[in-house]
């Protein structure tokens, strides 16, 4: 075991290999960081990165491959040997308990103020305090972690890494859910510190990868494809090795839309979980055929404009019109039957049932339509066919279709639920966040989709936070701050710094 | 008047058993494992409770170490169906509904065998009494509800914020919450999560047990094998209907045990009462009734509850 005060200089995997049922997670990965270096672990979605990053935490052990430390092998059995080493880790899925404080959530890794009758979350607040000031990362330490959003948590999550003492830093996507602004805080704020420690960083973000790492690793199907330094290689080159071919993000150029409306909103009022107004009297209006991005920070309304559309959340006041039908305040299943479709930003706990089968999922919405189902009985054989015919064209990495959903990488499970709902052929389409956490070659085939539908008549409102998506798909984009439209602009008008000061609650630009 | 302050008094004196067995169900349950079994545990204890006094000295008076050696077996037995309970849920991860039905059976049965082909009959032990504390129990009225008690009770009592410091300050409560809310993220933490989960199964398993060896030496004073009669299943319930805090569970304790004995001295005192199964059915309408008008958020509950911990396993 390492000495407390021991840097790690230099990390080395030799040939890790790891299997799952049906996959083959890592294949032969050998891998050297060295002291003050920023390795960049990038790769599609089921590539296996999480998977090699838990083999170093000691979550996973490895079929084979041995790990050294400073020239030592190292045997890590458990997150406990991890630690000890110096390696810390920010997790793709947040490691926090929801129903406990900040403070506790951090204690809970902190041996040192584990004293025998009580937890000492005095030591615990100070370090806190420290780290915080330290790297300018602002926790409220009291909160529940349940009452936080997601990029709160992310930022918590960041905290209780550094508070561990990490002297290796691994984070795993650690900006799928941080605002643009808070990603650049983020970037500048790991730039510093790779001063002092090295950082093995994943993302799906390649203006991300070029600015902070100095070395770049791609990872396909288990294996790495390639090494090499990041300055000698510009994004586009490596966008192109890591799907093997030419990464192009298609644009929307088509003339403005002139379709007949398709959803109207007026005067919404919508309450939110927390019990104030997170829509107030907001309206906005859609075309067939139109896609109609909503720009904002998270936490300005977008959830529950997003839900009150769809039927999961009471609206207050106001009508939503889809066809010349009102539904506000109709059950789910009235709506999905109107034609209206949803792609939801959680999407483990609304997206799809993960105990369940890809197939499964897959029809989870027809189950007792026709197409899938006569006298009561599902059509097996169908929806088998169905099922393997939609994994094939939206390429959804898995052993099977008749694996639990739930097993899929992050990016997967997003390619399950985008199948579902573009191939139900909807008459309208409630998209959120739609490509966070997806690889670049799956964001371009996603994109392309939306593009399909969109010229297929078809009216989408795209909430999303990279303003890159919004200016390249949308007809229009509605600025939302505070529960309210604050301007609605065409995509000849939009521009980052046009979008990003509406954002930030400014109407004129003239007020600046 | 009198009427009232015998069943406040008993209410007090019966509920100490229910207490002590929700509060160790409530470990159980923080660590995420939920044990229908408790029944068969505090059957077992009660037994232990039984068999100790009695291969001493018979139906005699037997010193008071003799009695405490009989509490102290039920928590030992406790302690070993706990953890036997452990190893079939967490090492060999069965469904926990259907390993606690079972471990319920097995509890009542073996402790029914075992005093069949020991013990015999019924029989009674002098057991531990009750005592007035001196001046206290001299105060009108709230001295006879509150300090004419058997020490098991008072102890029963202070487990209540005992069980609430245990759980909210210490380091090993803050990792029982953490492994039954999410014990994916205590693992990756370095917390084993399995080791929690037996501790507090053995925790619950002793405090299940403790609670039964008190039911035969200082409530009832004899032994059959429906000495339970389904108090284990109650203190499973109550841990919901407290919502895994032991302040409210004590509530809920205290609730149940009054509607119980308000019906049962209704019955002592009203024998013409004819329709008395509607009497008997009362205290646990009450609990249903409590139980779906108090709307709270499951936010603040164990949301592992019952799920197995893999690892290596999404989902
Ligand atoms: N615990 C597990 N059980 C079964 N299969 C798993 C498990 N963990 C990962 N896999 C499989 O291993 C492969 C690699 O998954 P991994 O999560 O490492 O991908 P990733 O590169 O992190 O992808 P993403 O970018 O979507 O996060 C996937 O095919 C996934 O389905
Ligand atoms: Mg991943």
């Amino acid at each position: 075991m390492q000495n407390e005060k021991d840097q790690i200089t230099n990390l080395r995997l030799e040939h890790i290999t790891k299997r799952f049922p049906g996959v083959l997670a890592c294949d032969d990965i050998s891998l050297e960081i060295g002291k003050s270096e920023v390795l960049a672990l990038v790769g599609e979605n089921g590539a296996g990165k999480t998977t090699l990053m838990n083999i170093i935490m000691g979550l996973y052990q490895p079929d084979s491959g041995s790990i050294f430390i400073n020239g030592q092998e190292v045997h890590l059995k458990t997150p406990n040997d991890a630690f000890d080493c110096g390696i810390g880790m920010v997790h793709q899925q947040y490691m926090l308990v929801p129903n406990m404080t900040v403070l506790e959530n951090i204690a809970l890794g902190m041996k040192d103020c584990w004293k025998t009758a009580k937890v000492d979350l005095k030591l615990v607040r100070d370090r806190i305090k420290e780290v915080s000031e330290k790297y300018g990362l602002a926790v409220d330490p009291d909160a529940f972690i349940w009452q936080l959003s997601v990029g709160e948590q992310q930022r918590v999550e960041l905290v209780k890494t550094l508070c561990l003492g990490a002297r290796f830093l691994i984070l795993d996507e650690p900006t799928s859910a941080l605002t643009p602004q808070e990603t650049d805080e983020l970037i500048v704020l790991l730039k510093r510190m790779s001063e002092e420690l090295s950082i093995i960083f994943i993302s799906h973000k390649l203006q991300e990868v070029a600015a902070l790492s100095n070395k770049v690793a791609i990872l396909r199907h288990g294996a790495v494809v390639f090494q090499g330094n990041t300055a000698e290689h510009s994004t586009s080159d490596i966008a192109a090795l890591m799907t093997g071919h030419e990464v192009k993000l298609p644009e929307n150029t088509e003339p403005p839309c002139q379709g007949e409306d398709a959803l109207v909103i007026k005067d919404l009022c919508v309450k939110s979980d927390r019990g104030f107004m997170a829509l107030d009297h907001l309206s906005l209006s859609v075309r067939n055929g139109e896609i109609l991005g909503i720009a904002g920070v998270s936490g300005n309304g977008q959830r529950e404009l997003a839900e009150s559309i769809t039927g999961l959340r009471r609206t207050s006041g106001g009508t939503i019109t889809a066809f010349g039908d009102e539904i506000q305040n109709h059950t789910p299943n009235h709506i999905i039957r109107h034609g209206i479709g949803y792609i939801p930003e959680e999407r483990n706990t609304e997206g799809i049932v993960p105990s369940m089968s890809i197939k499964e999922n897959i029809i989870l919405k027809d189950s007792s339509q026709s197409r899938f189902c006569s006298h009561t009985f599902l059509k097996q054989k169908y929806i088998a066919q169905y099922a393997e015919n939609l994994r094939q064209r939206f390429d959804i990495r898995c052993p099977g279709i008749n694996t639990a959903a739930g097993s899929l990488s992050g990016g997967n499970i997003q390619k399950v639920i985008l199948a579902r709902e573009i191939d139900r052929k909807p008459r309208f389409l409630v998209c959120v966040y739609p490509i966070r956490g997806l690889d670049l070659g799956a964001a371009e085939f996603i994109h392309k989709k939306l593009l399909e539908l969109r010229k297929s008549g078809v009216g989408v409102l795209l909430i999303s936070e990279e303003l890159d998506e919004l200016m390249n798909l949308s007809d229009r984009i509605a600025v939302i701050f505070k529960g309210q439209i604050q301007k609605t602009l065409d995509r000849k008008d939009a521009t980052r710094r046009s979008l990003g000061i509406l954002m930030a609650g400014v109407k004129d630009e003239k007020q600046l | 008047m009198n009427f009232v302050i015998t069943v406040l008094t008993l209410t007090v004196r019966f509920s100490a058993a229910l207490l002590i067995a929700s509060l160790g169900e409530m470990f159980n349950q923080r660590s995420g494992i939920f044990n229908l079994g408790c029944e068969g545990i505090m059957c077992m204890g009660a037994f232990m409770g039984m068999l100790i006094p009695f291969s001493y000295a018979g139906a005699e008076a037997v010193p008071f170490y003799i009695n405490l050696l009989g509490l102290l077996g039920g928590l030992a037995s406790g302690i070993v169906l706990g953890l036997f309970f452990g190893l079939i849920v967490i090492t060999f991860r069965a469904p926990q509904g259907i390993a606690g039905i079972g471990l319920q059976m097995l509890g009542v049965g073996i402790a029914g065998t075992l005093f069949r082909s020991y013990i015999g009959g019924t029989q009674s032990i002098s057991g531990i009494s009750s005592f007035d504390i001196p001046l206290l129990s001299q105060i009108p009225v709230v001295g006879k509800i509150f300090f004419t008690h058997n020490p098991i009770v008072y102890i029963a009592y202070l487990m209540v914020p005992l069980a609430s410091y245990i759980i909210f300050k210490t380091p090993w409560g803050m990792k029982v919450r953490a492994v039954g809310t999410n014990p994916r993220a205590a693992d990756s933490l370095g917390i084993n999560v399995n080791r929690i989960r037996y501790q507090a199964l053995a925790t619950g398993g002793a405090m299940a047990g403790l609670a039964g060896a008190f039911l035969t030496l200082c409530q009832a004073k004899m032994f059959n094998a429906d000495i339970i009669s389904g108090r284990g299943f109650i203190a499973v319930a109550l841990v919901y209907f407290g919502h895994w805090k032991p302040s409210r569970i004590m509530f809920g304790a205290i609730l149940f045990t009054f509607a119980q004995t308000l019906q049962t001295q209704i019955q002592i005192f009203v024998p013409s009462f004819k329709y008395y199964e509607f009497l008997n059915m009362l205290p646990y309408v009450l609990v249903i009734a409590v139980l779906a008008i108090s709307r709270e958020s499951n936010k603040l509950g164990p949301s592992a509850l019952g799920k197995p911990f893999n690892r290596e396993m999404r989902t």
